[in-house]
C-alpha cells in the first residue's frame, strides 16, 4: 500500500509566502541575536558567480 | 518513474545526499553554500503545497538536480583531494514518506511560516541562520532514512522557528513594553517555555504557536506606526 506524502495546508501557503525580490537581486541577512557571534558567514564562494546565475533561473519557475 | 510527490521526495533526498557529503568537507573553506540550501528549502516546500502543479515539482527539481551536479563537478575541479561517497542512497520510498509525515510535516510547517515572517521582515530571501538549521534537519534526517536508530533531526527545525521569532522580538523590545497585553503574553510564553524545556519538540509547538502570533502582533504595531 502506497504512503500518501501529507502536505502542508493551502492556508498556510497562500498566507505566507517567503520575501522575492521584485529585481531579482538575491540578498542575505543573518539573525541579530547571533551575527554578533561570528560565524562562517562571508567567506568568499569561488563558484559564486555561475551558483548566482542559476540560482536567478531557478527564481523564475 | 511517476512524477508524484512520493518520487520527488525521494529525488530531493538523494539530491541532498550527494549535495551534502561534498559541501561538508568544504564548507569550512568556502563558507556554507546558503544558495543550493536555499534552493532545496524552496523545493522541499512547493513539493509539499497543494497549491502547486505537478510541473512546477518537476521543474524546480530538474533545476535542482543540475545544480548539485554543477556543484559537486565544480567542487571536484577546484579540490580533487575531495573523497567520494562509497555509499549508495537507496533507502525505501515508504520510509522515507512515513518518517516525514510522522516525525517531520508537522514541524516543517511551523519552519514554513517562521521563514517566511523573518525573510519579509528582513526583506531577504536568504536567512543564513535558518538555513544553518534547515541544512542541519536534512543532514539529520538523511542519516535517519537510512539508519532509523538515528535521531530525525526535527529538533533542528524547531530551533530554526525559535531563533527566527526571537531575532524578530529581540529588535522589537521597546514596543513589546510598550503594550501591555502584549508584554504580558511574552512574559507568560517566558515561563511557560521555562515549565516545558526538556519535552520533545512535537509536543511544543504551541509554543511556537505563541511567538507566531506575538511577531503578528508586533509587525501589525509596525505597520501602524510606519
Amino acid at each position: 500500500m502506497e504512503i500518501k506524502l501529507k502536505l502542508m495546508d493551502e492556508s498556510i501557503t497562500s498566507k505566507y509566502k517567503p520575501y522575492k525580490s521584485k529585481d531579482g537581486v538575491i540578498s542575505s541577512c543573518s539573525l541579530s541575536a547571533r551575527a554578533a557571534k561570528g560565524s562562517v558567514v562571508g567567506a568568499k564562494k569561488k563558484y559564486s558567480k555561475k551558483h548566482q546565475e542559476l540560482f536567478k533561473n531557478f527564481l523564475e519557475i | 518513474m511517476t512524477s508524484t510527490r512520493e518520487n520527488l521526495l525521494f529525488r530531493l533526498f538523494k539530491d541532498y545526499y550527494k549535495f551534502f557529503y561534498i559541501e561538508n568537507q568544504i564548507a569550512l573553506i568556502e563558507g556554507r553554500n546558503y544558495e543550493i540550501i536555499y534552493i532545496f528549502y524552496d523545493t522541499l516546500s512547493t513539493i509539499r503545497s497543494k497549491d502547486t502543479t505537478s510541473s512546477q515539482w518537476m521543474e524546480k527539481l530538474n533545476k535542482l538536480t543540475q545544480i548539485v551536479d554543477d556543484f559537486v563537478s565544480c567542487s571536484f575541479a577546484m579540490y580533487p583531494f575531495l573523497q567520494k561517497s562509497d555509499e549508495t542512497f537507496n533507502p525505501n520510498k515508504n520510509i522515507i514518506i512515513k518518517s516525514f509525515n510522522d516525525n517531520v510535516s508537522d514541524i516543517f510547517d511551523q519552519f514554513y511560516i517562521t521563514y517566511s515572517r523573518v525573510s519579509t521582515y528582513k526583506q531577504s530571501m536568504i536567512v543564513e541562520e535558518l538555513l544553518i538549521e534547515f541544512n542541519n534537519f536534512l543532514s539529520h534526517f538523511t542519516r535517519y532514512i537510512l539508519d532509523q536508530d538515528l535521531s530525525s533531526g526535527v529538533t533542528h527545525l524547531y530551533r530554526g522557528c525559535l531563533d527566527g521569532y526571537k531575532d524578530i522580538v529581540l529588535e522589537n523590545t521597546t514596543m513589546l513594553l510598550s503594550d501591555i497585553d502584549m508584554r504580558d503574553k511574552f512574559i507568560d510564553l517566558r515561563v511557560q517555555e521555562c515549565d516545558n524545556i526538556g519535552l520533545k519538540e512535537e509536543n511544543k509547538l504551541f509554543i511556537l504557536e505563541i511567538y507566531k502570533q506575538i511577531t503578528e502582533d508586533i509587525l501589525s504595531l509596525y505597520q501602524c506606526h510606519e
